[in-house]
């Protein structure tokens, strides 16, 4: 699997898939132009990274943990139906037997930010949610 | 792991090798005794071309372009598709891909026209293994699986058993090794069927290997197992080879280390036999490495000796540096420093000359190591830095990439004036010999004085015309390269235009969707409406329903319907959701009359999800709207929220209606229709989440919902206009220079 590595700009967050390093974070400010196509490549990554952690625990014993790390200060509205996705994603690998979670990073006074990461645990009930505010 | 699949391609490489020489010769006699230029000299240069592809690629290449000439002359349509082919098997060798996806697109167009089944899934095949290659493989799995349909209505099952093979491959690259095992198991019963060795051969093999990359290591050894029972069968001794090796690293990697001498010697003898020296050599080289894991220094450095013997012999440059810097790296851990320092010298000085960088990389931390052993921690540091200032360039391939394109340029230019100032100095010296003839000394001097002279001369105006040259190419390459930019700006400048004009022009549709502020001021006198968006047309908007009496049920004479909606997305996406989500609002109260606030959004959320088809499997509800909705009348407000709450303010006291957390196009849950009765003199408030989500301010942050709160708080006191106006300077003045992120809408109400 590829890693994903991009850069943020005004409208994307930054975005690292790296599965070598066991690193996943999306930060910064989500409201890009084209949602769909800004998303899709990285909601499929987490569908196939499926085959990866199986590889793990059937060769290598044990798959390592995904733990992916959200460090939003802004996402529009079409944004949030693409997150949910990611949350579910890892809802079905969470399902299929592998160690997964979400942390939820939000700024202190941001009490919108800390709502939509207990919306989206509630909407994903599934896969455990951390929540840690700065 | 890399090993395995290395044995493995370069033993098929061998066999074809061998085959091919015989037929390549009589080929070759009998193409220069028919000089006919007819359509059997085109299938005769195609297949000489293609029995060329694995020994000489230039030759293949020269024989393509004469297949496609004579046939394009004779309009042979079956002839160019093939030389299309050919040439794009010579771009897949030479790793062209782009251009060896063009060539076989170009012949997979005319085979489609003539209808050659056969040759139709040829070319998606090879389609599908430059997009594989390319890293595109979903489009190479779709290809595949389009030449696998297509052999089945022809019956072609041994055609079908190699695709599965070739599917089964990408799904290994994609680590897929559930699905690969599917494929090769399907590829491997078809096989059996028709006891096929050749495929059976291939099939047991790349199963084997995808066992060993899942760690199944006895599984593996199954498989070769099966593999070198077909080859000794068949008395094919260079399969075994490839199979022997096989074994031999699935047997080290389970850490059975006599088992892995004992098939690695084997594979070796067989190749020995056989005379096939690059299974030879990658046998020695897994040998000298179980040598090394034991410590078993003598051995090992011996091995790796014969090893670069070999590559020597051949002269293949890459495998010499490798292993050089093997036994360098052996050679250090032997403390013997001298020595494995001039074996990764040289190393380094072939790296360095073929640009290979992963090796150098390797060669640079060796070097690092070997300074730090000396003590020589000036020289290990600078490596270091020559190893991480590579590894940065590594990783800017593209970039390095670039810079070696323009190297080569530079080197060649330079070549070029060297071969010229070379061919002067000769003609300089044959002027002085007849000179000398003459037997004129002063003459002589002097002519050399003023040959020199004339010559020094001659080059400066060369060098100063070639710059000159040199520049007015380069100038007018910009003035070229600029004309066109300037061409294309304008294309855009006008496009932009056309698109701003019928943006425009839809903001005037959009804007008849908005009832006037008079309109909303007739029936809700103390009322504001702050409405900003962020482009021309926007994904927010207001809407207003004043209930009529004679249409007998539904809402009464005196009730007004208000909402402030925020549709997914802004500018011409958000304008569509707007406009789409008003008719639906629209079409609600009028057909089925509803009266309360939560009734409207269970009914608006239920259309949504029919009319989007968001209601289909899979599709998680990407379109939505967001909204707060009142009705009032007299002195009684309902009010349901989908996500946007409702304020009320009285004495700067804040409550807050909350809203539910339902997507309206995606949940099945219904509304809370809230009742209340607020006291005479109370704001009411929606709003959209655009004014708290703005950024600003001196760190360029959000200006957060409880900033936003506090500010409605404040300015609760004054006059609906008075407030608008404190709400649109707070949000410039938080704003400055910063690009507003969303559509603003906040609607005030005074009761």
């Amino acid at each position: 699997m590829e890693p994903i590595q991009l850069e943020p700009t005004t409208t994307t967050p930054r975005v690292i898939i790296d599965p070598v390093n066991n690193k996943f974070e999306i930060s910064g400010e989500s409201r890009p132009e084209n949602t769909s196509k800004f998303f899709t490549p990285i909601v499929n990554w987490f569908s196939e990274y499926k085959s990866v952690l199986y590889y793990q625990k059937n060769s290598l014993g044990s798959s390592k943990k995904l733990s992916i790390d959200f460090k939003l200060d802004y996402f529009n509205s079409t944004s949030a139906k693409f997150i949910l996705d990611i949350f579910f994603q890892l809802e079905k690998i969470k399902s299929e037997g592998y160690e997964a979670e979400v942390v939820w990073h939000y700024d202190n006074r941001d009490t919108d930010m800390k709502e939509s990461g207990e919306e989206f645990s509630k909407l994903a009930p599934g896969v455990p949610v951390r929540f840690v505010g700065f | 792991m890399k090993k395995i699949y290395f044995i493995f391609f370069f033993f098929l490489f061998y066999i074809s090798y061998s085959q091919n020489r015989r037929k390549l010769d009589s080929l070759l006699t009998l193409s220069k005794n028919s000089p006919a230029k007819d359509t059997e000299a085109v299938k005769l240069y195609n297949t000489i071309a293609i029995t060329f592809n694995k020994t000489n690629l230039d030759s293949s290449k020269f024989f393509c372009e004469k297949a496609l000439v004579l046939s394009k002359r004779l309009k042979f349509k079956s002839g160019i598709a093939n030389a299309y082919n050919s040439l794009g098997i010579y771009f897949r060798l030479t790793t062209g891909y782009d251009s060896a996806l063009k060539y076989y697109t170009l012949a997979s167009e005319i085979r489609k026209e003539t209808g050659d089944k056969k040759a139709i899934i040829t070319s998606q095949n090879n389609i599908a293994i430059i997009y594989s290659l390319q890293g595109n493989y979903n489009k190479a799995i779709d290809l595949h699986e389009k030449a696998l349909a297509l052999q089945k209505t022809i019956r072609d099952t041994i055609g079908a058993a190699y695709t599965c093979n070739y599917l089964a491959n990408v799904f290994n690259y994609l680590a897929d090794y559930e699905k690969a095992l599917q494929y090769y198991e399907k590829a491997r019963r078809i096989f059996e069927k028709r006891n096929n060795t050749t495929g059976l051969m291939q099939v047991y093999n790349n199963i084997g290997i995808v066992y060993g990359f899942i760690g199944n290591h006895d599984k593996a050894i199954e498989y070769y197992n099966l593999s070198l029972e077909v080859c000794e069968k068949t008395g094919d001794k260079k399969n075994a080879t490839a199979a022997l090796g096989n074994l031999g690293s699935a047997y080290q990697k389970k850490n059975e280390i006599e088992l892995a001498l004992k098939y690695y010697t084997q594979s070796l003898q067989a190749a020995r036999s056989i005379g096939f020296t690059q299974a030879e050599a990658a046998n020695l080289s897994s040998i000298g490495t179980v040598f090394q894991s034991k410590k078993d220094f003598v051995s090992a450095l011996s091995n790796f000796k014969q090893v670069l013997q070999i590559h020597e012999k051949s002269g293949e440059k890459r495998e010499i540096a490798q292993t050089n810097l093997r036994i360098g790296t052996l050679l250090l851990e032997q403390n013997k420093t001298d020595e494995a320092k001039a074996c990764l010298d040289r190393s380094a000085a072939i790296c360095k000359q073929l640009g290979v960088k992963d090796l150098l990389l390797e060669n640079y931390s060796a070097f690092a190591g070997l300074y730090k052993r000396k003590k020589d921690f000036k020289k290990s540091y600078e490596y270091l830095g020559l190893y991480s200032e590579l590894k940065d360039s590594v990783l800017n391939e593209e970039k390095s990439k670039n810079i070696a394109l323009m190297q080569t340029r530079f080197d060649t230019e330079k070549k070029e004036n060297e071969i010229a100032s070379l061919t002067k100095d000769k003609a300089i010296g044959v002027l002085r010999e007849s000179e000398q003839k003459a037997n004129i000394r002063k003459q002589n001097i002097v002519l050399g004085i003023s040959l020199t002279g004339v010559l020094l001369v001659l080059v400066l105006v060369f060098i100063i015309l070639k710059g000159y040259r040199d520049k007015k190419k380069a100038n007018s390459l910009l003035e070229e390269k600029n004309a066109a930019i300037l061409a294309q700006k304008k294309i855009l400048e006008e496009k932009n235009i056309l698109v701003t004009d019928s943006i425009e022009y839809a903001k005037g549709i959009q804007e008849t969707i908005l009832p006037a502020i008079e309109e909303v001021l007739k029936w809700i006198p103390g009322c504001f409406i702050f409405y900003k968006p962020k482009d021309i047309v926007a994904g927010d908007f207001y809407w207003l329903k004043v209930g009529t009496k004679d249409e007998g049920r539904g809402a009464s004479d005196d009730s007004v319907f208000l909402a402030a909606c925020d549709c997914t997305g802004h500018g011409v996406p958000g304008a569509f959701m707007s406009m789409h989500s008003f008719y639906l609002l629209e079409r609600i109260m009028k057909e089925k009359k509803l009266k309360s606030p939560a009734q409207i959004l269970d009914e608006l959320n239920f259309q949504m999800k029919d009319t989007l088809h968001q209601d289909k499997k899979d599709a998680s509800a990407k379109y939505g709207i967001d909204m707060a909705l009142i009705k009032i009348e007299k002195d009684t407000i309902e009010f349901a929220g989908a996500r946007n709450a409702l304020l009320v303010i009285k004495d700067k006291e804040l409550t807050e209606i909350r809203a539910d957390r339902i997507y309206i196009g995606g949940s099945k849950e219904k509304f809370t229709n809230n009742i209340l009765q607020p006291e005479k003199g109370s704001m009411l408030y929606m709003f959209t989440d655009g004014y708290a989500d703005q950024k600003g301010g001196k760190k360029s942050e959000k200006y957060f919902s409880t900033n936003f709160r506090e500010l409605l708080k404040e300015i609760s006191v004054f006059s609906p206009e008075e407030q608008k106006n404190k709400l649109e300077s707070a949000f410039e003045e938080w704003r400055g220079s910063i690009e507003q992120i969303d559509d603003v809408l906040v609607i005030g109400v005074r009761i």
